[in-house]
């Protein structure tokens, strides 16, 4: 045999060396770059916030750790995504796991299309890989629900790159090859199997020149929905061909479902235009342009980068994050938190029935009420016609003791919302509360068949196994001794009614209490005040709270009648205040317009400005002198 | 050059695949030849029946029903289960986690060698000593408990149970549809499921003689409306007009059916959270050789309200609920809900000449103190089962309400049945029965495994009318139960599988093409575009 040359064998080591080079710099910009993505996902999106839900997303799965669950998801067409979608998404609910998940789910996405790309010679391979990652971003950034459909679309290119990948064969087996793993492809991904097909079409008819193949997966592509979608499992044809794509009906027609969808139709097509508009446009690289190629390479890369930051960025929906981290503090409990961003969400109706909730459980809803703007009908979402009314509503009737209204919501949301734990754990706490365990085990029996909320439910249920009467269990021995025990079946419960029913069976039930007054007041119903007032000495108060007496000072001033609060420390200094309002009152000659700006210096958070300016449907009650 | 080298390394993955198929055939060979645990002779003995779940003790069950999985409740760190009769071999298995899956085949065949017969099933739970040391650390106990017996007909069920599967939703609703279960087995098909028709609502499912060749499905949907879908000897008809309960006549000429303007009331506090009133209703009757839609002034009095109908197995007579209708307003009927109280009634009908008799009070609500429900007649036309509850339309969501009896052959008093209430009701609600095509079985709702999950159930009745223990519908997984979120509703008895598939079904909703009816107009009459039912935002 002969020896290479020497000069042959340093062209080719040196060739060898540049693309073991040229590999490590690839691998580094990848690794770079997904740790960025990664930290954007956690930090800024926060996946936690999208399993959460708010309300919002109401196609979120639930994951049962069960054969039952496994068989019913995989009997259906697209199984395997619904399945492997639904486990991942329960990942969410811990925002670093869940960023973990988005992060591969992009690199995945990357990696397919580079792959195919540099497989039919498109030259730019390299700088494309990343555009799914920037759609994903913009996807996740805006707080919707996506991850079916994008899985779905991922494993079509996975399973072309399959049949890219195998070796060149005889175009028959070629075409057996490809029958047989569309066939997988449709049974896992439903309607996205149509990406793959593209993609094998434009494979074989532009990298291979290959256009009897081609016609010929595309024909097996179109046939295979109808026969085995229709057929096998039983779905209309208009189903079979759309099942998981953004074009289904699962997602179109319901319109919280489908905002912003454009993003993953973007998606959708990336992969089949760019390999034909790559292979068929000659990129020259700006070779047009006399700068150096590595310097060309670096200034266009950064433009690139720098672009695409931009747009996801913009496309970041902070709107949508500040709703759903109201909701997600709300719902653990993390009322310094409610309280800053409520603030900041003044205008939204749920964001105030989140702060009042959050003012009462820090003790300031009778002092700090008025530092914020208010609407009556946000402390109970009075008259808002939508379901995430009862989402956004149950906490709230729950700790005050309104059981039925609560599970009534609750039950409501497990329709609307599907099966979140976070219903079912409120559920099974009512269920035992109001003595029906044997629900309360059912919707604990399926919590436990969860991934994270597992624990919670077995030990509830082993709780209930050794001391069936729960008098261990503080939560439900709060809810049982808060609970409403006078039924007034109606259509709809007015809620002064329901509270005062509360305060009948137990008088120190705070809540109900300081939720009445503020009723009264944000309603302007200062006779109903008055007449309830003086309650406040059953519930434990030595001294009214702040928003409390001014509400009363403004009764007493107005109505010229006295309210009986014996024991109650009244505050000299509110009396000096609406002393000093009725002052610029009768300086501005009762012209209450006029008096606005002065009043609004020295009393904009008090209730003598909200009785006077704050909404409503009858005159205000004049403070005179 | 090279063609060496990789014959090896084929050598060598070839053995190793082998090495390992080798390997787990031992295994398995080892585990089957060592059997599983069981109780020696010397274990000892309790004189009381093992706690199991579901209840399976002491039921009569028919010979083609799948196998009755149960998980032992008895704490334990496993049990041998043996089950035996006086014919054919007994099935024993062991399980660690306490949950006993029978196997199909090998049950099916002792439960058909004892058909009229008996079963025995011998519980074994083993336990543990805690703290031994030495050598009884390892040793287990074992406690053998008293038999359970399992009776078997001779009469067997029909093949296959239709119900409705949804949610315990109020106002809303998701997943939901009309499903088949196949008795002998756990398989589970759908007839119809809301996902077809893009998440409307389906109910009201009706079989005529227990036959699937004819029967009709409602629907209610906000974009296809609210049509009754008939199927007849294969064809879908889809009639453009909501119908609600209805019942086929037996000689499958002629559909009856009520049209409900149903309310929901919801409780602050009591155990069942909302209650449901008819503000109005009225029947009618959809005559499939002319296509027409006809009623007559007995079953749409506007002082009545009329619901609930069901033939007798003759055609001769027409048995429905009753109740006068003392309120003009909606307000004024919403306050009196707990007021309303159904009269047992039935009118005569001649088929041949289309003629209606006069209504008769069968049973009324004064007599009993109760709502008369949902009368259901045997296919002999001796028994009508109904349910009774102390006020309402709906007994699903009332826990007092329970079946009764009543003997269509006894003698009246005070020119009225008699009815008897049964012993298998609980203190839940028990509601929407239905009898076999033999008249030997029922099959029922009940909330009493839990106050808001209906189940469904199976009672023997014998020729004396004599009703035995009910037993739920076994499940594959044993404790299947134990997490299951689905109600499962309006349970039907049919002889074989309905051959209509759900693509079909699903085409004639979406498809405009419907028989458009002309519906005597009354204050129950739908309106036009009438969807789904949503409270009224109505206050106090």
């Amino acid at each position: 045999m002969k020896k290479p040359k020497r000069r042959q064998l340093e062209t080719e080591s040196s060739s060898s060396t540049a693309r073991h080079w040229s590999a490590w710099h690839l691998v580094t910009q990848d690794v770079l770059f997904y740790i960025i993505v990664f930290v954007y996902i956690w930090q800024r999106i926060g996946t936690h916030l999208i399993f959460h839900g708010g309300g919002f997303i109401s196609n979120y799965p639930a994951f049962y750790t069960t054969w039952d669950f496994f068989e019913h998801n995989l009997s259906q067409l697209g199984g395997v995504t619904l399945y492997v979608s639904a486990f991942l998404s329960q990942l969410f609910y811990h925002a670093w796991l869940g960023a973990i998940v988005v992060t591969a789910q992009a690199w995945l996405f990357g990696s397919c299309l580079a792959y195919l790309l540099h497989s039919t010679g498109v030259k730019l391979w390299r700088l494309f890989r990343f555009v799914p990652a920037y759609l994903l971003l913009m996807i996740y950034g805006q707080y919707h629900y996506y991850v079916p459909t994008t899985m779905a679309l991922l494993l079509a290119l996975i399973c072309a790159c399959v049949y890219v990948a195998c070796p060149r064969q005889r175009w028959p087996v070629r075409l057996a090859l490809f029958v047989v793993l569309s066939a997988l492809c449709y049974a896992a991904t439903g309607g996205a199997f149509m990406v793959c097909v593209c993609v094998c079409v434009f494979y074989e008819a532009i990298q291979n020149r290959q256009l009897v193949l081609a016609g010929l997966l595309a024909l097996v592509g179109l046939a295979l929905p109808y026969g085995l979608g229709m057929f096998l499992w039983n779905v209309d044809s208009i189903e079979a061909y759309t099942r998981l794509l953004p074009l289904s009906w699962v997602l179109q027609d319901f319109e919280s479902r489908s905002l912003k969808i454009e993003i993953v139709y973007a998606l959708y097509v990336l992969t089949p235009i760019m390999m034909v508009t790559g292979r068929f446009v000659p990129w020259q690289g700006f070779s047009f342009l006399k700068i150096p190629l590595g310097i060309r390479s670096v200034f266009f890369g950064a433009v690139s980068v720098a672009i695409a930051i931009g747009v996801v960025c913009s496309s970041f929906d902070a709107n949508r994050k500040a709703k759903l981290e109201l909701d997600y503090f709300a719902a653990h409990k993390m009322w310094p938190q409610v309280i800053e961003s409520a603030h900041k969400q003044s205008n939204d109706e749920y964001a105030l029935h989140a702060l009042s909730r959050a003012l009462y459980h820090t003790q300031r809803l009778g002092h700090d009420l008025f530092k914020h703007p208010q609407k009556p009908g946000a402390l109970f979402l009075e008259n808002k016609p939508e379901k995430r009314v009862f989402w956004a509503s149950y906490a709230a009737c729950m700790e005050m003791g309104l059981l039925n209204r609560a599970e009534h919501a609750l039950t409501e949301c497990l329709e609307g919302l599907g099966d979140r734990p976070i219903i079912l754990k409120h559920l099974a706490l009512i269920n035992l509360a109001k003595g029906h365990l044997g629900t309360a085990r059912i919707y604990l029996g399926a919590l436990s068949k969860t991934l994270f909320h597992k624990s919670w439910a077995c030990e509830s249920l082993a709780r209930l196994k050794s001391d069936s009467t729960l008098t261990s269990n503080q939560d439900v021995q709060y809810l049982r001794s808060v609970a409403l025990d006078n039924d007034i079946p109606t259509v709809q419960h007015s809620p002064d009614k329901m509270l005062r029913m509360l305060l009948k069976k137990n008088p120190k039930n705070r809540m109900a209490f300081e939720y009445l007054m503020t009723y009264y007041m944000l309603n302007h119903k200062l006779v109903s005040f008055a007449q309830h007032i003086a309650s406040a000495k059953d519930v434990g108060y030595t001294s009214l709270p702040t928003h409390f007496e001014e509400a009363a000072l403004v009764y007493v001033y107005t109505k010229r009648k006295s309210i009986n609060l014996e024991g109650l420390k009244p505050n000299t200094k509110l009396r000096k205040n609406i002393e000093q309002f009725g002052q610029i009152m009768k300086r501005h000659k009762g012209n209450a317009r006029a008096a606005k700006y002065e009043l609004a210096k020295h009393f904009k958070n008090t209730y003598f400005f909200y009785n006077m300016y704050g909404p409503r449907t009858e005159k205000p009650m004049g403070v005179a002198q | 050059m090279n063609s060496p080298n990789i014959n090896k390394s084929r050598y060598k993955s070839i053995f190793s695949v082998s090495a390992a198929v080798f390997v787990g055939l031992c295994v398995l060979l080892t585990t089957f030849l060592q059997g599983h645990p069981q109780p020696n002779e010397n274990c000892a003995t309790c004189d009381q029946r093992p706690v199991i779940r579901p209840d399976y003790c002491n039921v009569v069950i028919p010979v083609n029903i799948a196998p009755l999985n149960f998980v032992v409740e008895e704490p334990g760190t496993g049990c041998f289960v043996r089950i035996c009769g006086e014919q054919g071999n007994p099935i024993t298995l062991f399980s660690r986690s306490q949950k006993i899956s029978l196997p199909e085949r090998a049950w099916h065949e002792l439960v058909k060698a004892n058909q009229g017969g008996q079963l025995s099933v011998e519980v074994s739970v083993r336990s543990v000593p805690n703290m031994a040391t030495g050598p009884e650390a390892s040793a287990s106990s074992w406690m053998q408990f008293k038999t359970i017996p399992l009776k078997i007909a001779s009469d067997p069920i029909d093949d296959y149970l239709v119900y409705r599967r949804i949610r315990p939703g109020h106002t809303s609703w998701r997943d939901m549809g009309i499903y088949q279960r196949h008795l002998e087995s756990f398989k589970e098909k759908p007839i119809l499921t809301n996902a077809q028709f893009k998440e409307g609502c389906v109910n009201c499912h009706t079989f005529c003689n227990h036959r699937t060749n004819k029967m009709a499905i409602g629907i209610r949907s906000s974009l296809y409306g609210s049509p009754e879908l008939l199927v007849d000897e294969g064809l879908v008809h889809r009639i453009g007009t909501k119908f609600g309960y209805s019942t086929w006549h037996p000689s499958g000429r002629m559909v009856t059916f009520s049209v409900n303007k149903v309310r929901q009331i919801f409780h602050s506090s009591a155990g069942e959270i909302r209650d449901v009133l008819d503000l109005d209703s009225f029947m009618a009757c959809y005559q499939l050789n002319k296509k027409t839609i006809e009623t007559t002034s007995s079953l749409s009095d506007k002082k009545h309200m009329e619901t609930y109908p069901t033939w007798s197995p003759d055609g001769r007579y027409l048995y429905f609920s009753n109740a006068p209708r003392t309120w003009d307003d909606k307000q004024a009927g919403l306050k009196a809900y707990d007021q309303i109280q159904y009269d047992l009634v039935r009118i005569s009908y001649d088929l041949d000449s289309d003629t209606w008799g006069k209504i008769e009070t069968v049973l009324s609500a004064e007599a009993t103190g109760k709502s008369i429900l949902l009368p259901r007649i045997s296919p002999d036309g001796r028994w009508l089962l109904v349910s009774m509850c102390d006020y309402g339309c709906f007994p699903v969501y009332r826990a007092d309400s329970d079946l009764y009896l009543i003997d269509l052959t006894a003698p009246l008093v005070d020119e009225q049945r008699s009815a008897r209430r049964l012993d298998i009701n609980s203190e839940a609600s028990e509601s929407w029965h239905s009898f076999s095509s033999n008249g030997r079985w029922i099959v029922f709702s009940s909330k009493r495994l839990s106050h808001i999950f209906t189940r469904t159930f199976i009672a023997y009745m014998d020729a004396q009318g004599k009703i035995h223990k009910p037993f739920v519908l076994p499940q594959k997984v044993p404790d299947r139960y134990d997490s299951c979120l689905w109600t499962f509703s309006v349970p039907e008895l049919i002889k074989e599988p309905v051959q209509i598939s759900p693509r079909t079904l699903a085409k004639a909703i979406q498809c405009n093409d419907s028989l458009p009816m002309a519906m005597p107009i009354t204050m129950a009459s739908p309106q036009a575009g009438a969807g789904t039912m949503y409270p009224d935002s109505l206050r106090e």
